[in-house]
């Protein structure tokens, strides 16, 4: 059983022209000490639905429809108090903006030994401090940061500490929403680096997200593409590298100026992405896709699922069809 | 190539702090650079590293501590009555297009105001046209009239863009440009940029983090940390092999998983990132992994490494980097 089982998420934003449908069925697992990456654009649903699975949206968004279940037990029938069990202590979650979300007034110590005792409320406080004192090791912090203000750690730092609070309690999964995006990069590679490293030794599942695809490939192990409300690929890591399937991906991975092979002139992808108050029919990607094919228009795209991952897209309806060379990747 | 901007030996002091401590930062420090007729040069260096201040030192809009700037030979001084004709040749690209526009302004006049400001008699709107026309927005007459609120992130910096080229400029000067666009429209304003300096002769100063979009942009690349320039060079070359251990950490901390790794690239750690910059000697030197001690008793000079490139460090890597392991055994500085 996977750890995560997502199964045709459903959330919408209540607004005067109608739902606004930013998680139009999306569907995903995690397995257990798996990094899975949710990749897209602004606007195409991956906060949403990380919000959706770690209960953090606010109205006027709302589940809509779909299952969440982890670890076997469907997390949308919960109420609020049950979540509660769940919250920090097998789920946790790392936003972009956590670092400087710490309370300015409250001593780093203080904010660990709260984190700790808020959900293990038969904790010892001088335990607290002591494991307090392991997690800042833990992300490679001296001890006697313990002692000091937010204000006085750096970005890095900052976010580092945001990474013990949330792996104080051993979640089995922690959902990281751009936990690097604000920070220079080589304090970025600092930190993706120990997040592997702690991945390694604790074993916990990671939700990543960032529009960011090649640091996404650097870090995952599979990855989901959404665009518009809906997933359009999921690939292992593998397969991505060696060529993306959907032509939406194909697009975002021709959009990166690569650092190594010859200098190319990138296309990008022209247009914008559509209205999701009223999203078209047929495939969401087909007015900016340079393949479209006529049933694009009115038929919902086809779904390949093999070993390699999921791709939702006509071009895959018939493998004799279709001509790899012709869709060819960076 | 002829040197159509150059900057002499500019710094930027910042007096900081309040009533209890001050102090001054040191943003900018001794910076010179050229940029050719039809040059694109990127500027590339981490947040605080002084390259949004050395932008407004040449566009006039900040007086350099010391130092001056040229352009066609003749000083950029902010308080010159011909500071209006520099403007003219020398325009901006702000970071964030929804920041920069106003809001309240149709297209047509936020792309024709500064026409008429610089000398247009009568009517502009055809020449607002032509000019959405050249920056992409067409049908121009769908969005000459709209409000900005009515336009995509994307077509925004267009717009933008539009306003500089009309002035007729013989550089932009573009601050991270794309950096609040998605990647798929952002290398839409990257080749767009591309295409206009070509059809207009236009030069480029290009200042960005992101080394994948310098070397997608530039000719020549500048590499900037703690307020100096640390390498310059021909861009391919200097990716290709950076002389600075920084530029090296640079390169390496860019995601591209599409790269030959190599073990032991790590450079930094939670340690290394607190302890501030040394004000004297190599300012990187804390977290380099090859300083020693003359590291940080003089001031390291800018010494060429061949015809076309310079670096600031006393030990630079060689071209073959499998020469140069990270010697992490051999730290001397902590």
């Amino acid at each position: 059983m996977s750890l995560l089982e997502i199964n045709d998420l459903r959330i919408e934003y209540v607004s005067a022209r109608g739902p606004f449908k930013a998680v139009d069925g999306v569907s995903f697992t995690i397995e257990r000490g798996e990094i899975f990456g949710l990749a897209g654009e602004s606007g195409c649903g991956k906060s949403t639905t990380a919000y959706g699975i770690g209960r953090l949206l606010r109205g006027p968004a709302r589940i809509a429809g779909g299952s969440i279940r982890f670890d076997g037990t469907e997390l949308t029938e919960l109420s609020d108090a049950q979540f509660d069990a769940y919250r920090w202590a097998r789920i946790s979650i790392v936003l972009q903006s956590a670092m400087n979300n710490l309370n300015p007034v409250m001593k780093i110590k203080e904010q660990l030994i709260d984190a700790i005792l808020a959900h293990r409320k038969a904790t010892l406080r001088s335990d607290a401090l002591r494991q307090a004192g392991e997690l800042m090791e833990l992300v490679d912090l001296p001890k006697d940061r313990l002692e000091r203000f937010p204000h006085e750690l750096s970005g890095g730092m900052r976010q580092r500490v945001v990474i013990a609070m949330a792996l104080a309690l051993r979640p089995e999964l922690i959902i990281m929403d751009e936990p690097t995006t604000a920070l220079d990069v080589i304090t970025q590679k600092g930190i993706i680096d120990k997040i592997i490293e702690l991945k390694r030794a604790f074993g916990f599942s990671v939700l990543f997200i960032t529009h960011d695809l090649p640091l996404m490939l650097e870090i995952c192990d599979r990855i989901g593409v959404m665009y518009a409300g809906r997933i359009a690929e999921i690939a292992t890591r593998e397969r991505m590298l060696a060529g993306a399937r959907h032509p939406y991906t194909q697009g975002l991975l021709r959009s990166f100026p690569s650092l190594t092979g010859p200098r190319v002139r990138l296309e990008g992808i022209p247009g914008s992405t559509p209205d999701l108050i009223a999203p078209p029919q047929g495939c969401r990607f087909r007015e900016r896709c340079p393949h479209a094919l006529p049933q694009c228009g009115n038929e919902a795209p086809f779904v390949l699922e093999d070993r390699d991952g999921r791709v939702s897209c006509h071009l895959y309806a018939k493998e004799e069809a279709f001509d790899e060379a012709a869709v060819a990747s960076p | 190539m002829k040197p159509l901007l150059q900057v002499h030996n500019v710094s930027q002091v910042y007096e900081s702090g309040g009533l209890l401590r001050k102090g001054k930062v040191r943003a900018v420090r001794d910076v010179s650079l050229v940029l050719g007729e039809g040059e694109v040069l990127a500027v590339v260096g981490e947040s605080g590293c002084g390259k949004s201040t050395l932008a407004r030192m040449i566009l006039g809009l900040l007086e350099p501590t010391a130092g001056r700037v040229e352009f066609e030979g003749r000083a950029v001084d902010r308080r010159r009555r011909g500071r209006l004709e520099t403007a003219k040749r020398l325009q901006m690209i702000f970071q964030d297009p929804f920041e920069t526009i106003n809001s309240n302004q149709r297209v047509e006049t936020v792309i024709g105001r500064p026409l008429q400001l610089h000398g247009a008699k009568g009517p502009v709107r055809e020449r607002v046209l032509e000019l959405l026309g050249q920056v992409g927005l067409t049908p121009a007459e769908d969005y000459i009239d709209k409000y900005p609120s009515q336009l995509s992130g994307g077509q925004k910096q267009r717009v933008m863009i539009a306003r500089a080229l009309g002035i007729g400029p013989r550089v932009l000067i573009a601050d991270e440009p794309t950096s609040m666009l998605d990647v798929s429209i952002g290398i839409g304003i990257m080749n767009l940029m591309l295409d206009l300096k070509r059809d207009n002769d236009l030069s480029l100063l290009w200042i960005t983090h992101n080394l994948g979009s310098a070397r997608y942009m530039s000719d020549r690349i500048v590499i900037m940390f703690g307020g100096q320039i640390v390498e310059s060079g021909p861009t391919e070359d200097v990716i290709a092999s950076p002389g600075h251990p920084y530029t090296r950490a640079l390169l390496h901390a860019s995601p591209d998983p599409w790269r030959q790794k190599t073990e032991g690239e790590k450079f930094d750690d939670a340690e290394r990132e607190e302890s501030g910059l040394p004000e004297s000697g190599c300012r990187f030197r804390n977290r380099c992994p090859w300083a020693r001690e003359e590291c940080g008793q003089n001031e390291i000079p800018l010494t060429s490494l061949d015809a076309e490139r310079e670096v600031r460090c006393l030990f630079p890597l060689p071209s073959d980097p499998a020469s140069s392991p990270l010697p992490h055994e051999e730290r001397t500085v902590d």
